[in-house]
């Protein structure tokens, strides 16, 4: 396998991006780490960062994600949201799945809300579909269905024009 | 009609932005609209078709009963749309999201401040260990510093015992008549069987050495001591 060189190369397998649980809410544009490099009580989030970050980042392409690297004595995120709040998050001392957890808890989007989000763009991606708001506007646009009578007469056979014509009734 | 189908097949509709493969042109079908109604038909008075009573009777009410229910689907339908248009009304939205950040602080708030508690006593444990290991260190450079003073009393102690054989500006005369006199020979030899050859000294009697014994012994003990 040529891309199985490096620390734990599983990190970069499409299979382990998607399967990442944290996907921030929209109003969040900025997300903010900041922590230290030596320390026990910022493994945590070294061990976040290692883990979850590259799903972060896959999952959440609209948002700037920043580290900010030996810089504060205990490690915490900061959110910046689009209306100027912001959201501080203490980290001191908190192992990766807890601090996964509460970030799911607090700044991620819920489970049903992901779901709806899902449905809705499974109408739009789907290729069968047509109509308003998807790729083609009408049935008559995919090759082998009927196209439209405005466009393309239709055959004889399905013309009332020819169908009840004098000639083919008699 | 052949001719016109087969016409009209050669014709693609481009030029109405329509990339189907089935887009034909009926450019050369219809008659354009705007031009008149033909020279031949333009005094061409249609008959109003006669429909009996009864005939005209059932298809007016078929008609009213279309339109009534017509109306009322598409009523419904307003109906809906409006529903739907309250839900993603932006003011709602907006209130739901200031809530859900104020719901999600608190609870933020709350993590913190239980964060906050966890590491004042961590802090604190900390600091005491570091108290600790500070007393510890002063006392290990203490005695190391003792240990180190004792050494060089010593060698002070050692040293002003010897002052008395310095060799000095009053006695540097006897001193350089003593070691002509006690001329010393370090040359000597080896042969195969390990016997050592000494030159015999030119002087076989040498006078005492400067140094004095006892002081030697006395430097002894004290490095003993050490």
């Amino acid at each position: 396998m040529p891309f199985m060189i490096g620390k734990e190369p599983v990190r970069r397998t499409l299979n382990y991006l998607k399967s990442g649980k944290l996907v921030l809410k929209n109003s969040i544009q900025i997300f903010a780490i900041n922590f230290n490099s030596v320390g026990q009580n910022h493994k945590g989030i070294r061990d976040f960062i290692f883990w979850h970050l590259p799903q972060v980042l896959f999952k959440n392409r609209q948002v700037q994600i920043v580290e900010i690297k030996n810089k504060t004595p205990t490690p915490f995120i900061t959110c910046f949201y689009e209306d100027g709040k912001k959201m501080l998050i203490d980290l001191d001392g908190k192992n990766k799945d807890e601090i996964l957890d509460h970030l799911l808890k607090v700044v991620g989007k819920s489970a049903e809300t992901l779901k709806l989000e899902a449905i809705a763009r499974e109408k739009k991606d789907n290729p069968a579909n047509f109509g308003f708001g998807c790729e083609k506007s009408c049935i008559c646009e995919i090759p082998g269905q009927v196209p439209c009578p405005a466009i393309v007469p239709l055959p004889l056979h399905m013309r009332g024009k020819f169908k009840f014509s004098k000639e083919t009734l008699e | 009609m052949q001719a016109i189908r087969l016409q009209l097949q050669t014709h693609n509709c481009n030029f109405v932005n329509l990339t189907s493969i089935y887009a034909q042109s009926i450019r050369w079908k219809r008659k354009p609209i705007w031009l008149p109604t033909a020279k031949t038909k333009v005094f061409r008075v249609t008959q109003r078709p006669k429909i009996p009573e009864e005939e005209f009777l059932k298809i007016k009410n078929l008609y009213n009963v279309y339109r009534t229910s017509m109306k009322s689907i598409r009523l419904l339908f307003l109906q809906i749309g409006e529903a739907s248009q309250v839900q993603e009304d932006k003011g709602l939205k907006q209130k739901e999201m200031e809530e859900d950040y104020h719901r999600c602080f608190a609870l933020n708030e709350e993590w913190n401040k239980k964060i906050a508690e966890e590491r004042e006593v961590r802090l604190q444990q900390e600091r005491k260990q570091k108290l600790e290991r500070i007393k510890n260190t002063k006392v290990k450079v203490a005695s190391k510093l003792k240990k180190l003073e004792e050494e060089a009393d010593a060698i002070v102690k050692g040293a002003k015992l010897l002052a008395p054989t310095f060799i000095t500006r009053d006695n540097i005369d006897e001193a350089i008549e003593a070691a002509l006199a006690n001329k010393v020979n370090y040359n000597k030899a080896l042969n195969p069987d390990g016997t050592w050859f000494i030159e015999k000294p030119v002087n076989p009697n040498p006078s005492a050495p400067i140094v004095d014994a006892s002081i030697k012994d006395e430097q002894k003990k004290i490095k003993l001591n050490l």
